[in-house]
């Protein structure tokens, strides 16, 4: 096993809140909630979404996600000094002997969910199979991989909503494996009528714009987006003189085994992730400065989430759900937690939780509720999902 | 890596607690109890964890949903289907099944996803993440993607086969199993073990 720390040296994002790591934190310190009604396809559901204004037109015949992905990746890469900005995305020439490999989290991307090419199937008049063309070389990862001629390994995430914190923690097992020396892990999700429907009729989507942890919150809002980080072996990054973002010091996961759709009430496996998390970065829960909470804003989820930080962490341990500004972007919401932590250590800042005004009684536990300034050198970044995943990574300040 | 068990899917099997699970999570699921037969894990729960691998996960699920989505409009689908088009539900189906509380995740790769899988799992077993891991490749047939199979272009996947079924092994920290280069067809992988 390799030591070595990892190191976080590029970034990329993009989301409801901007299109670049300048915008997303132009937008936060402005508190600005891009909320919009669904555009971009046919859906009679009426709920507010976060959509990702972008424009480009020389991709269109791929899918969105892959589309977000590419904006995101590309910041990350050119922040990382991997590719140069001005020119093809290929490797710069003195790197390719680096083992790099790409992980990305999805949920969209992962299935063949084209409603025109399975309504022309069912009616045994398929007049093109492109969909299918995207949909296999919108297999983020491989796709990636191909276009900047690194040598890999490539594979998605498919462990729906934590699936952008777990690629970091596949990422890290990689480079402490050997197999990598840089990894660019993340992930990406496009507002798509599929997940619309489908969480609609989980009756967990809100009406109105979403407030976690609020004692008045009553579900989620759907959004769409993308996020990489660069993690980097130690040596690299020194041999390099690459400035860094932050360490990435731990990550783990744990399964509730407990239901398909809603955390254990307990919330004991969330505990079993974060414990596992604090252990392997040989920390204890007092030196958490701020979490980055999964507060997707369902009642189930902020109460799981918020009892278990109420009973693990100081008062003083601040919480924050992005989730109020971006939407729950699904296999890209861990990623954009992670960038989000990381940019936070890095400002020294951490924006209010949107949609925040009443404590709720039953968690006792108030998020930040106006922009502050503070010191912090460890955040933990949790992610819950479908079929009772915890997830949970720990940043440190560079 | 050491072998500690391996079994295949039998798409009869009836086991309990998984009724409305969809074929592909049932295929995992057998596969996965036959792996795990003669090993309780209650005393270590969290200790033994669970990475799914597959090609394109549960499809048929996915286009049960989409017949909803014409069917029945956007405000008509089932959320049984929703939930289970998720390529993660085996894997839950899985640690509910044999009480695994450790660490999960699920891999797809149009390239050698058990190959990918089974490197994870090294990893963590080394790293002392995990003491046992069970490994799940599966997969499974539609007609659509059939279709989609023989008309496609990109890169080649027309000249490939998709095997069907699941398979899965427990794995324990050790050295008597090599990772191999690649993994042409992971049943016949899994059985020659």
């Amino acid at each position: 096993m390799n030591d070595e720390k990892i190191f976080i040296t590029g970034m990329g994002i993009i989301s409801a809140l901007g299109n670049s790591l300048d915008e997303t934190f132009q937008a936060l310190k402005a508190n600005k909630i891009n909320d919009s009604k669904i555009d971009s396809f046919e859906c009679e559901i009426d709920k507010p979404v976060f959509k990702a204004n972008f424009l480009n037109k020389t991709l269109n015949s791929e899918m969105r996600t892959k589309q977000l992905a590419d904006i995101a990746f590309k910041q990350a890469l050119v922040q990382a000094e991997i590719i140069d900005p001005d020119k093809s995305g290929f490797c710069r020439p003195d790197l390719k002997n680096l083992r790099i490999g790409i992980c990305c989290g999805t949920t969209v991307a992962s299935q063949l969910n084209d409603i025109e090419f399975y309504r022309q199937f069912r009616a045994g008049r398929v007049k093109s199979y492109d969909a299918v063309e995207h949909y296999l070389s919108g297999n983020i990862s491989q796709a990636l991989l191909l276009e900047h001629n690194f040598s890999g390994p490539g594979i998605n995430v498919v462990n729906a909503c934590s699936s952008g914190t777990d690629a970091i923690g596949v990422a890290m097992a990689w480079i402490k494996k050997g197999i990598c020396d840089i990894v660019i892990a993340g992930g990406a999700d496009e507002l798509n009528r599929v997940p619309v429907a489908g969480f609609n009729s989980l009756g967990i989507l809100s009406d109105s714009v979403c407030k976690p942890f609020d004692k008045n919150r009553d579900g989620l809002n759907l959004g769409e987006g993308a996020a990489f980080v660069v993690l980097e072996k130690e040596s690299i990054a020194l041999a390099r003189k690459i400035s860094t973002l932050a360490e990435c010091c731990s990550y783990a996961t744990a399964a509730d085994g407990y239901h398909l759709t809603a955390p254990r009430p307990d919330g004991q496996g969330l505990k079993t992730a974060i414990k596992k998390a604090l252990l392997n970065a040989d920390l204890s829960a007092k030196d958490i400065d701020f979490i980055n909470a999964h507060g997707t804003a369902t009642k189930n989820n902020d109460q799981v989430e918020g009892l278990v930080f109420k009973n693990m962490f100081a008062q003083k341990t601040e919480v924050f759900s992005i989730k109020g500004y971006t939407g729950h972007t699904l296999g890209a919401a861990g990623a954009i937690d992670a960038v989000m932590t990381i940019l936070s250590l890095e400002k020294q800042w951490l924006p209010m939780n949107a949609g925040f005004s009443n404590e709720d009684p039953d968690i006792a536990l108030s998020p930040v509720t106006e922009n502050i300034n503070f010191k912090a050198e460890y955040a933990l970044s949790t992610s819950l999902a479908f079929g009772g995943k915890n997830s949970a990574v720990i940043f440190r300040r560079a | 890596m050491n072998l500690l068990g391996k079994g295949f899917a039998d798409q009869n099997t009836k086991i309990k607690g998984i009724r409305r699970a969809d074929m592909f999570t049932k295929m995992a699921v057998s596969a996965s109890n036959k792996a795990c037969s003669g090993f309780e894990f209650n005393n270590e729960a969290m200790e033994i964890s669970i990475i799914v691998a597959t090609l394109f996960g549960p499809h048929v699920t996915t286009f049960k949903f989409l017949d909803n989505l014409l069917d029945y409009s956007d405000s008509g689908v089932s959320p049984t289907l929703f939930s289970h088009s998720v390529h993660n539900a085996a894997a839950s189906y899985i640690a509910v099944s044999l009480g695994i509380r450790g660490q999960s995740l699920t891999i797809t790769s149009f390239n050698d996803p058990l190959k990918q899988a089974l490197i994870l799992a090294d990893a963590w077993l080394e790293f002392d993440q995990t003491k046992k891991i069970v490994v799940c490749y599966v997969d499974e047939e539609s007609d659509p993607l059939v279709s989609a199979h023989e008309h496609c272009t990109f890169p080649s996947y027309a000249e490939k086969m998709i095997p069907i079924g699941a398979a899965s092994i427990l794995l324990e920290k050790g050295s008597t199993m090599e990772i191999p280069e690649s993994i042409l067809n992971p049943f016949t992988y899994i059985e020659e073990l």
